[in-house]
């Protein structure tokens, strides 16, 4: 069934001479098997003394084909007429016949010329341009937010408080259990590294301090605001990104709503406003959970472990990570609402927007976290 | 008072919508160049075009989402210029313009009566008992009574159109701009829509600007359309439906109208 029987499989063979014309031939079955002729190839291998004539294609015996016969003819058509040689369909049947007719016929549009992608050697000033740009754009987001938050706060602005408590909600108490799990687990890896290291030294109590310090300073920040840059920031960035999509972003601003004091600002202050909260919550947590660790390996009480921690973290510890975790707050909604502000508009778009939420947002929170790191050695807080 | 002295030196009303020279821009393509054209009050004004041709952006400028690059074209509304009127900050831009977009574009996560009574929170000094009512009385308008509590996505597409309707209405505008109001929509209900139209001009003397494909609403609606033209890249034709679909020079014209001849019937009864 598949091959070998006299009209089996599928051929093309060439014949005929320049002067009198060519002929294409066409025999077997084009159908059901692999590895059917292709028109470059057989072209390449076949055709090299064609160089002039009329080319007749025929079909003979074809038994049965399907579109790979057509795509065949088709794409003979197009060499052929690169080379400038003309081909006739002479005959095939009658359904080929139409198709070939049909896809020979003139395209709708004329297709508009594609921009080429620029040499490689250019990459780099295309970058520092784009580079430029986006900072252009950051420096205005910025400022177009500050200006909406004066306006609010002198009254000059509407606002639904609906929409304000859905996203506080949303922001706030939402996160509240991935951040105690997040917080927890993480005051009770620093309670294991620190408990080994230090009852070594024969220096267990000083776990307090390390798992006080670590979350007070850096932990509890960081790893919250990593935690709502992937949950919070995505969802933002996707949210207005859809809505720009669906056109509801044109829909506000035709009404005479800005997107900055209807989308963006709520966002932002959210964020604000819950993340110190949040931020507190998490370093409390994380001390228990290396109080939880390190009271039951050794011999000192919960109070004691306390003592130790209220002695160690002080009042400046904990507002350089609170006040640090109100900065990353600021970077994640502003970075994720402008992500999903220039979302192009489709579900790639918003695809991209949300990665690229994400990505900036924790590229930025590391790169803030070590110049409050500088900072904070420097003027010794 | 300066405006209104000058109406009346020149000695006829300002037109609604005024387009001089203006130059249609996707990106940095060029889709259509130097288009003018005027849209007089009272008057239902329909922009068609082959898929592509640049009708949606052209709105968009219209609308004020896009603004001509300097030196590339001028809108005025009602004599007003489009910079003044679309930065304007006191609500004469929702005033003057109510825009349905393609697909409605109702805010998802308000119900129907919330998106309609916002622009009314925003431009009013209405309590928020009247406001409840007048939007409640838009949504009856374009025949959603009973679906106040409603979100979009518990519609169906012809519904939220409306909803959309009411939502462009909701500060009576003087112009509205549709965007494609019957596409995809089953012809009864783009039918009824098209009815919508007509009894909204009626009664409040609304000028409607709309895109679309549709001929049979064309014939219906329209006083006037305006024929973009791809491949001129230009306005090509402006006249009464049945001028263009008649005795139009133009053979893109022609061939459009034709593509439709079935909806001649209604044509007829409409003239």
């Amino acid at each position: 069934m598949e091959n070998g029987e006299a009209s089996g499989s599928a051929e093309v063979s060439l014949g005929g001479a320049a002067q009198l014309g060519w002929h294409v031939v066409l025999r077997g079955k084009w159908l059901g098997q692999e590895n059917l002729p292709t028109a470059d190839h057989w072209w390449q291998q076949e055709c090299g003394e064609v160089t002039e004539g009329i080319i007749h294609v025929i079909a003979v015996e074809v038994t049965a084909w399907d579109g790979r016969m057509v795509a065949f003819l088709h794409r003979l058509r197009q060499i052929a007429g690169e080379r400038g040689l003309m081909l006739q369909i002479d005959a095939v049947p009658p359904s080929v016949d139409s198709l070939l007719q049909l896809s020979a016929s003139k395209p709708l549009a004329n297709v508009a010329e594609r921009a080429l992608p620029p040499p490689i050697w250019q990459c780099w000033r295309l970058a520092a341009q784009r580079l430029r740009i986006s900072i252009v754009e950051c420096l205005s987001f910025i400022g177009s937010i500050a200006i909406a938050i004066t306006l609010l706060l002198r009254r000059c602005l509407p606002v639904r408080r609906k929409d304000y408590l859905e996203i506080f909600r949303q922001v706030g108490t939402g996160a509240l259990p991935i951040a105690a799990l997040i917080s927890f687990l993480t005051g009770i890896i620093l309670g294991f590294v620190g408990a080994i290291q230090l009852a070594s030294f024969g220096a267990a109590i000083y776990v307090a301090n390390l798992v006080g310090l670590a979350m007070a300073r850096e932990m509890a920040p960081i790893m919250l605001a990593v935690i709502l840059t992937g949950r919070t920031g995505a969802a933002f960035a996707s949210t207005i990104g859809t809505m720009r999509t669906n056109g509801e972003v044109d829909a506000l601003e035709t009404f005479g709503f800005s997107a900055m004091e209807f989308l963006v600002l709520p966002r932002v202050l959210a964020l604000l406003c819950m993340m110190p909260i949040l931020c507190i919550f998490s370093i409390f947590i994380g001390i228990g959970g290396g109080m939880i660790v390190s009271v039951p390996m050794f011999n000192f009480s919960a109070a004691q472990y306390l003592t130790q921690t209220i002695s160690a973290v002080t009042a400046h510890d904990f507002l350089f990570g609170v006040s640090k975790s109100a900065v990353f707050a600021l970077l994640i909604g502003g970075l994720s609402c402008r992500c999903g502000l220039r979302c192009e508009r489709n579900a790639n778009g918003v695809g991209a927007a949300t990665t690229n939420a994400v990505v900036s947002g924790i590229v930025a929170i590391v790169i803030v976290d070590a110049l409050f790191a500088a900072m904070g050695n420097a003027l010794g807080v | 008072m300066e405006v209104e002295n000058s109406t009346l030196e020149q000695g006829k009303a300002l037109a609604a919508i005024e387009v001089e020279g203006l130059t249609l821009r996707h990106g940095e393509r060029v889709l259509m160049s130097q288009i003018s054209f005027s849209v007089e009050p009272g008057e239902i004004f329909a922009i068609i075009g082959g898929s592509g041709c640049g009708k949606s952006t052209l709105l968009s400028y219209l609308n004020g989402l896009r603004t001509p690059s300097p030196g590339e074209g001028h809108l005025q509304f009602f004599g007003e210029d489009a910079d003044e009127l679309f930065s304007a900050s006191d609500g004469r831009r929702p005033r003057t313009c109510g825009v349905l977009f393609q697909g409605g574009a109702l805010w998802t996560s308000m119900t129907l009566l919330e998106n309609v009574s916002l622009p009314l929170q925003r431009h009013t000094f209405f309590s928020s008992e009247e406001i409840t009512d007048l939007a409640a009385f838009k949504l009856a308008l374009v025949g959603l009574q009973g679906f106040e509590d409603h979100y979009p996505h518990e519609i169906s597409g012809g519904m939220a159109k409306r909803a959309g309707i009411a939502r462009a209405l909701s500060l009576d505008p003087k112009i509205l701009f549709l965007d494609e109001p019957s596409a995809g929509l089953d012809p009864v209900t783009s039918r009824h829509l098209d009815e919508l139209i007509l009894s909204i001009r009626q009664s409040q003397g609304t000028v409607v600007v709309l895109v679309t494909h549709e001929l049979s609403s064309i014939f219906t609606v329209a006083d006037r359309v305006a024929f973009l033209d791809k491949e001129t890249q230009s306005l090509l034709q402006i006249g009464t439906p049945m001028g263009l679909a008649q005795s139009s020079p133009h053979s893109a014209v022609r061939e459009f109208f034709a593509a439709g001849a079935i909806s001649r019937p209604q044509a007829k009864e409409h003239a």
